[in-house]
């Protein structure tokens, strides 16, 4: 079997179509975090949650309801996959034993028949959380700068570093602007937490994976078509790595796809990120990394001439 | 094949390595599979005598994270402000508690060190401030002639001390507490971090982990006196300006009226029996304090009294909890330095369980004077902030007896000796940080995960299989081995199996394929520019390989950030990710290589690229 072995189609010229929309989701995005702001998980934004499994279903409302006096703040309770399991969050100065207990005698009496239990706590501080997120964020800035400066070394242009960086940077605001939308609509948490960070910096490394491919065809077709102009030669190796960047996007695309289905609860919002991650790094690797670095080489060529 | 011996030797070495590695952890699994088919007695029996072995065997596997095999995970922080104070001693003064409360907000606020901004904040109050007015030591040769800069540095190394010494006091604790493989770790300069798999008695690991163990024995208030106070204080929140005093018995008829609008009688019922200050329940100590706490009520009570809270609950009638507020005196009589034993006991009359103490000679003197100067007045026990007993005093007592009632129960008691026999801790630790997660929650996590791997592995394998044929058998074989490989590294590395880490394997199983993707599309390329099959797999191999590198040394490095900056799970994914690159370049670019080669060169097969 053999997919795009001949590939030959016209990418790069056709760029400003995906710079359109590269454009318009990141604008969407960036409207979405700064005006509904990005949804932290407990790690990032301190306070106590707790998951309390029932043996069936419950509806939510009657709960928070239930709650607030205790607790003497509104939790937040959402359910997790059937409805089985309940997440409760809370910010409170209340001592973790004694919300743990506020809960379960609610549940208790508010559901007599149907029996429930505390299968996860955790507890942040507020400075701790602040601890977290700076972490966080120095993480996925230092990693792009690292790989800023390494592909800078490898590829000995900056239009290379550059074009990389601003795809990584371009898949990372879109799955950020993603989970701020979804969030609370889909069934799954998608809590911007340390995991999904974990799945950020493994989206870059995907990204970058493709991106870095590509480039590589590049750099070893312009010693071999050197009459050839730049947009040409980019479109050309496109094309040549076409063929390996939809298969290896689809194996990581199968995988994580069943991650997603049959990992449970926990890693629903990790897959998720990374099926995202694997759609937009592929993406990004051709109509921004690519087309970028054309428009930065071009541009570069005509001020030196 | 010249230099496929090389390469061959390399993977016999890697997969003898793999199998050393992975052995224990095979074997353990077999040992747990028969000892859950034994049947309960027998089980116990065959523990107990393979106790050392299993333990030994224990240590060589691969570790399951907190959140796979359930338990508590704890970050504590020191609290560095107490130490400072602590350090200070006598020479503290209003100013000195002034600047050292500003520093500690400030820290809070920036995020930066407390010492650092203790020692700024004294210099910008006044240049020429000397922190030497407040810090001695012989043993460091802190004096009065001290820079600051010294003082400082000093300090720092105090702090450094007193988590070092706080890890090992945790650490004597939790092995009383009989927890099996417990880790503690620094992390920064001032947390440490505890993982104790396993449990899920929260609340008395968060007692065992945070006593500082603080024993005093003090006096108690004046019951006059303090019931004079109550009633100026309930005074002092009545909305109605009308009268300066509130008194108990005339205006019982009235309460209900009062509570409406009072914010203290809201939610503390007041006493001014004995001691007794007053009593809130649980959810309202919090606000009692709050109220409480302000200067202009603090200024209310008698200049040498403190009030502090009840440690364990009395109940009403309908079983709701209430605590004491206890008036007592500031003055400390005798801490708990002067203990040399303690052992949990049942009390001769109401078989209660307590702790009993033996004190040094020099702590019998004193408490044989403090008793025998108190007869028939009560003397308050506090350990850590709060009150547990304040027994009247019968008799004078010599010979340094004593001990703690008002237990909630025999666990209480044994970790309260535990926590007395370990050792006081250098300053109070906070828990910023704790996660807890059941048994069941991790079961159902690892089969969900080990689906999910297997189910990936499948698609994976199909689908190469499909689309390069032969080649993609090979590719195949490799990623089988890849695995192996994976496990064995983390075996090897002592690294913690975490579910984010089984979604590295099972993300990797996705990726690994990609040399081999890379590999096979260039060969497919060779072939088609009408090479011969050998020659194209050369070039094939030779050609993709700076692609492999750069693309995996890229992606290498994005791991080793992740691994430093996070924590937890996350370090655990990151390390099950730089394990799958090592061994998926070894496996794809290697192995497959010796394979075809073999298949190539030595029996002149065909092998079809698809």
């Amino acid at each position: 079997m053999r997919l795009f072995e001949t590939a030959n189609y016209t990418i790069i010229p056709h760029r400003k179509v995906g710079y359109i929309i590269s454009g318009t989701l990141i604008i969407l995005s960036l409207v979405a975090i700064f005006g509904r702001g990005l949804q932290y998980g407990i790690d990032f934004r301190g306070g106590i949650e707790i998951v309390l499994e029932f043996q069936e279903p419950v509806p939510v409302e009657d709960i928070r309801a239930e709650l607030s006096a205790p607790l003497g703040a509104m939790p937040d309770i959402r359910r997790l996959g059937i409805g089985r399991d309940i997440l409760i969050r809370v910010d409170t100065e209340l001592p973790t034993s004694e919300v743990q207990q506020i809960i379960t005698s609610t549940a208790a009496s508010l559901y007599p028949d149907n029996p429930s239990r505390i299968i996860q706590t955790e507890t942040v501080g507020p400075s701790f959380a602040d601890d977290l997120r700076n972490a966080a964020l120095m993480s996925i800035i230092f990693a792009l700068i690292v790989i800023f400066l390494y592909i800078l070394i490898r590829f000995k242009k900056w239009s290379y570093s550059a074009g990389a960086v601003a795809a990584l940077a371009h898949d990372v605001i879109i799955t950020l602007g993603i989970f701020t939308i979804l969030h609370g609509i889909v069934p799954f948490s998608l809590d911007i937490n340390q995991v999904l960070i974990a799945a950020f910096l493994t989206i870059v490394g995907y990204s970058l994976n493709d991106t870095v491919v590509v480039f590589d065809r590049i750099r070893e077709n312009s010693l071999i078509f050197k009459t050839e102009s730049f947009d040409k030669m980019v479109n050309r190796s496109v094309n040549n790595t076409l063929s390996r960047t939809v298969i290896t996007s689809l194996t990581t695309l199968f995988v994580v796809t069943i991650l997603f289905i049959f990992g449970g609860d926990v890693l629903k919002g990790l897959s998720f990120a990374l099926i995202i991650g694997v759609v937009l790094g592929t993406y990004s690797s051709i109509f921004v990394a690519s087309a970028l670095l054309v428009d930065l080489q071009l541009k570069t060529r005509k001020n030196v001439a | 094949m010249k230099g496929n011996g090389t390469k061959l030797a390399f993977i016999v070495a890697f997969l003898a390595l793999t199998i050393f590695y992975l052995f224990p952890s095979f074997q353990y699994w077999l040992e747990m599979r028969k000892i859950d088919n034994m049947p309960e007695t027998e089980r116990v029996e065959y523990m107990r005598e393979n106790e050392v072995r299993i333990e030994n065997m224990r240590e060589k596997i691969l570790t399951l994270g907190l959140d796979l095999q359930g338990g508590m995970h704890v970050t504590l922080e020191l609290a560095t402000n107490q130490l400072i104070r602590e350090l200070a001693g006598e020479y503290a003064d209003d100013e000195f508690n002034e600047v050292l409360t500003d520093a500690t907000q400030q820290a809070r606020a920036n995020n930066t060190d407390v010492i650092n901004e203790f020692v700024l904040a004294f210099e910008e109050r006044d240049q020429d401030a000397r922190l030497s007015r407040y810090f001695r030591s012989d043993a460091d040769n802190i004096t009065r002639r001290s820079s600051n800069a010294e003082i400082q540095e000093w300090l720092q190394e105090q702090r450094d001390a007193a988590v070092n010494r706080a890890i090992e006091i945790v650490r004597n604790r939790v092995d009383r507490f009989g927890v099996t493989e417990p880790s503690i770790v620094r992390q920064g300069n001032n947390r440490l971090v505890v993982e104790l798999p396993g449990v899920t008695d929260e609340e008395r690991v968060r007692d065992l982990l945070r006593g500082t163990a603080r024993l005093e024995f003090r006096l108690t208030a004046d019951p006059d006196d303090l019931r004079h106070s109550l009633e100026r204080i309930i005074a002092w929140f009545d909305p109605e300006d009308d009268e300066d005093d509130f008194d108990l018995e005339d205006e019982w008829e009235d309460f209900e009226q009062d509570q409406q609008d009072n914010p203290l009688l809201q939610v503390l019922l007041p006493q001014g029996q004995g001691v007794t200050f007053g009593s809130a329940a649980g959810p309202d100590t919090a606000e009692v304090n709050r109220l409480i706490n302000q200067p202009e009520v603090q200024r209310l009570l008698p200049r040498d009294i403190t009030l502090m809270w009840t440690a364990n609950p009395q109940f009403d009638m309908e079983g709701r909890s209430y605590y004491s507020l206890i008036g007592v005196r500031r003055q400390v009589e005798l801490t708990g330095d002067v203990v040399t034993e303690a052992r949990p006991t049942f009390d001769q009359h109401t078989n209660r369980p307590e702790v009993s103490m033996t004190m040094n000679r020099q702590g019998a003197r004193v408490w044989a004077r403090v008793t025998g100067a108190n007869i028939g007045r009560p003397i308050a026990i506090a350990l850590d902030g709060v009150i547990y007993s304040y027994p009247v005093v019968q008799a004078q007592i010599t010979g340094g007896r004593s001990s703690i009632t008002g237990l909630a129960g025999s666990a209480e008691a044994e970790d309260l000796v535990n926590i007395l026999m370990s050792g006081a801790l250098p300053a109070p630790l906070d828990i910023v940080q704790e996660r807890t997660v059941g048994p069941s929650l991790g079961e159902a996590s690892i089969r969900a995960g080990f689906n999910s791997a297997l189910f990936g592995l499948v698609i994976v394998v199909l689908f190469m299989m499909i689309y390069y044929r032969t080649g993609g058998a090979i590719a195949d074989i490799a990623l089988v081995l890849n695995i192996i490989f994976i496990m064995g590294i983390l075996a090897a590395f002592n690294a913690t199996l975490t579910l984010p880490g089984i979604a590295g394997i099972v993300l990797t199983i996705g990726m690994a394929v990609d040399a081999n993707v890379l590999i096979f599309d260039r060969i497919r390329e060779e072939l088609r520019a009408g090479k011969s099959l050998i020659a194209a797999i050369d070039s094939g191999y030779a050609n993709s390989m700076s692609a492999i590198l750069d693309a995996n040394i890229t992606t290498f490095l994005t791991a080793v950030i992740l691994f430093s900056f996070g924590v937890g799970p996350i370090k655990g994914f990151a390390i099950t990710l730089m394990a799958g690159i090592a061994a998926s370049l070894f496996s794809a670019i290697i192995i497959t290589r010796v394979i075809v080669d073999w298949m190539t060169k030595e029996k002149k097969w065909n092998v079809n690229y698809g």
